[in-house]
């Protein structure tokens, strides 16, 4: 059984899965560098990523099969889950002798394994869009800092590119050490690392502070429920939240 | 006084208000302004009690000149009072909208000196919001009732959505806890909004879209339950006249939380939060499931049965229908299916052209069996029990989860995205 080893990036993903469709390698697992862990009997190959290649691939994906299975791919390959790269390559050569039809086949394995992954991210991103939380800073930028399961920040700059055009705003994915910047303009992803405490708008506390008391005033105390609350904003995205900071 | 002391008695006051709903039209400022707005709503946050934050739902003003028994702001309450002005309100949305903190402004009030004034001052506010932030996030704005409606068009092309609140389901109702509201003043602006956005329907197919358009978004109003003696049967009667004859979007429910102490209201230890659930199900019925009010409620006039699931009361009411064959039921029928909602039926649906699908099947594609499987053949294959015994059955249906010591356990999930409650315009991925 032979494995493909890329680089982690959907750019390497892609290259690697031109390589086995149209490139003539034999594989049965496309695994990320940072998942690899040589087997006994098997060696992998490196995957140089290159990004005309993967185009490529991704124009093949669009035609061949259609714009709705390349998104679910790239929505599978954002979780970064050590076996996303291989659900992604079986999906695709479904894809390849089912054409259009693919994502009508929810009872194939292949098919319903990586709609799961995708639907993950498709939940997480969407509450992502709500749960992200900008801070004003002393220069006029406005700074989000966020800690998402899945590699998701280019899905959401999109979105805040639309709602947000006036202004200048980074959205940072503090673990990966990258982030989106935009600047009034256009959006581009960019490496950044962990910042220290960031120098505020003067009026940032007090706006801060408005919204924690809007916060604790519109709940209704008879219908105190921190379960239900819990459920619907997991906790791991508190830590960046305002009204929720330090607790 | 402090904005922050504003704040904090503003949306004392609003927070009964149980509409925070922001999805049914999208748009973007294109570059002219700051906001947009997504088909689907946005939860920006979820409060201690557990109720989605989308909207900044605040009252313009808790004053009231009115004395309505079971609301907070009534006129006769010792309770602190403020009001905002047209910029302080504009600035606050748009500052809390910048960082993401909402998807909008949900503007409620008291009525002020008049059903005018108070419109009047209420729209200048979002005429500002509007004209001179450039905002263009979401807005969902109450009519005053009684306030010409010149105003109220004047507030409805600057909002998303408008609505009235008829609050209490019945005439009596209205007569004995608010008597200064009269009916006609309720159903007067709910009347002239459906017919300004219906009118505006038919012109839209026949020009190009209009520049300020009245509501897009919709009407919904509210009804509190527990207040007055109406029964549940009678509500959802209410409702289902809403959708079909006046057009609306949604009608809200809201338990009665008992905050005054008044003796023409009922002595109620806690707010009837299992009954308000069991008519969001019910309500969800009547919007996406095909199901008529008289249905639900089996034609008798008294409330939902508060163990079952409404749409397994109604299964357990019609049992000549079931099982149900998952590989010939039409989508209608499959949505009749305790436990099926549309993203379910409509996957089963797509599954079937590729081949039968089988109890395993049903898993993979994300069904939950859980109740359904008492009421589905796969492949002429029985896969539950109790078939022959309805009250077995009802037995194995009954809400556990929901029979906990209070009413506190997760009796909102009507309000939140799951299987059953999925709209259908977000089902298919
Ligand atoms: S008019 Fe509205 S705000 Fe005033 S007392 Fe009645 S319900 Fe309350």
């Amino acid at each position: 059984m032979g494995t493909l080893i890329y680089d982690g990036s959907f750019d390497g993903l892609m290259t690697a899965l031109y390589r086995v469709f149209l490139g003539g390698d034999t594989a049965e697992e496309l695994i990320a560098e940072k998942d690899y862990q040589p087997g006994l009997f098997s060696t992998g190959q490196r995957v140089e990523t290159h990004e005309g290649t993967a185009t490529a691939m991704v124009e093949a994906i669009r035609k061949k099969i259609s714009p709705r299975a390349l998104r679910h791919a790239f929505y599978a390959a954002s979780t970064g889950r050590k076996e996303a790269g291989t659900l992604v390559y079986r999906y695709i050569k479904k894809g390849f002798s089912l054409g259009k039809a693919l994502d009508s086949h929810l009872l194939d394995p292949d098919v319903a394994a990586l709609h799961a992954l995708s639907r993950r991210v498709g939940r997480e991103l969407h509450r992502l869009l709500g749960l992200t939380r900008f801070r004003l800073l002393e220069n006029g930028v406005l700074y989000a800092p966020l800690e998402p399961d899945s590699d998701i920040i280019v899905l959401l700059a999109p979105h805040f590119a639309l709602r947000l055009p006036r202004e200048n705003w980074i959205i940072h994915d503090v673990r990966r050490g990258k982030a989106a910047l935009y600047n009034r303009r256009q959006w581009v992803l960019t490496d950044l690392e962990r910042q220290g405490r960031l120098p505020l708008d003067r009026e940032e506390e007090e706006l801060q502070e408005l919204w924690k008391n809007y916060f604790a005033r519109i709940a209704i105390e008879e219908r105190k429920n921190p379960r239900l609350q819990a459920g619907n904003m997991p906790k791991k995205y508190w830590k960046y939240l305002v009204e929720k900071e330090g607790r | 006084m402090e904005l922050l002391e504003k704040i904090r008695i503003l949306a004392d006051g609003a927070k009964y208000d149980v509409s925070c709903s922001s999805s049914g039209s999208a748009g973007a400022s294109r570059g002219r302004g700051t906001g947009s707005t997504l088909s689907c709503g946005v939860c920006h946050s979820w409060s201690d009690d557990g109720r989605c934050i989308s909207l900044l739902k605040i009252l313009y003003t808790n004053e009231c000149v009115y004395d309505c028994s079971y609301c907070v702001n009534r006129r006769t309450k010792d309770v602190p009072r403020a009001s905002f002005t047209p910029e302080e309100l504009a600035r606050l949305t748009m500052e809390f909208y910048r960082r993401n903190y909402i998807e909008g402004l949900f503007l409620s009030s008291g009525v002020k000196v008049s059903p005018d004034r108070t419109m009047e001052e209420m729209t200048t506010a979002l005429r500002l919001l509007r004209e001179e932030q450039g905002f263009h996030g979401y807005i969902h704005v109450k009519a005053i009732p009684g306030a010409d409606p010149r105003l109220i068009d004047r507030a409805g092309r600057y909002a998303n959505r408008i609505s009235v609140n008829m609050e209490l389901p019945s005439e009596q109702g209205l007569k004995l806890l608010a008597p200064q509201k009269k009916r006609e003043d309720i159903i007067r602006p709910m009347h002239l909004i459906s017919q300004k956005i219906r009118e505006e329907k038919e012109e839209k197919k026949k020009r190009r879209p209009l520049p300020q358009p009245f509501a897009p978004a919709g009407q919904s109003t509210q009804l509190i339950i527990g207040a007055t003696p109406d029964s549940d049967t009678r509500i959802l009667k209410l409702s289902e006249t809403l959708y079909s004859s006046f057009g609306l979007k949604r009608v809200y429910y809201s338990a009665y939380v008992p905050v005054n102490y008044d003796s023409r209201l009922p002595d109620l230890m806690k707010p009837p939060l299992l009954r308000e659930h069991r008519l969001y199900q019910a309500d969800w019925l009547l919007r996406f499931y095909g199901f008529a009010a008289g249905e639900i409620t089996g034609g008798r006039e008294e409330n939902l049965d508060p163990e079952l699931d409404p749409k397994c009361a109604w299964a357990l009411q019609n049992m000549h229908l079931f099982p149900v064959e998952v590989n010939k039921a039409d989508y209608s029928m499959l949505l009749r299916v305790p436990g099926i909602g549309p993203l379910s039926a409509k996957r089963i649906l797509t599954a079937r052209k590729h081949g039968p699908v089988t109890y395993e099947g049903l898993k993979t594609i994300g069904a939950v069996l859980k109740r359904a499987r008492y009421f589905i053949t796969c492949r002429g294959k029985y896969y539950g029990e109790g078939l022959e015994d309805p009250v077995f059955l009802r037995s194995l249906l009954v809400d556990r989860r929901e029979k906990g010591p209070g009413e506190q356990l997760s009796l909102f999930e009507a309000l939140s995205p799951r299987e059953e409650n999925l709209l259908p315009a977000k089902a298919g991925f």
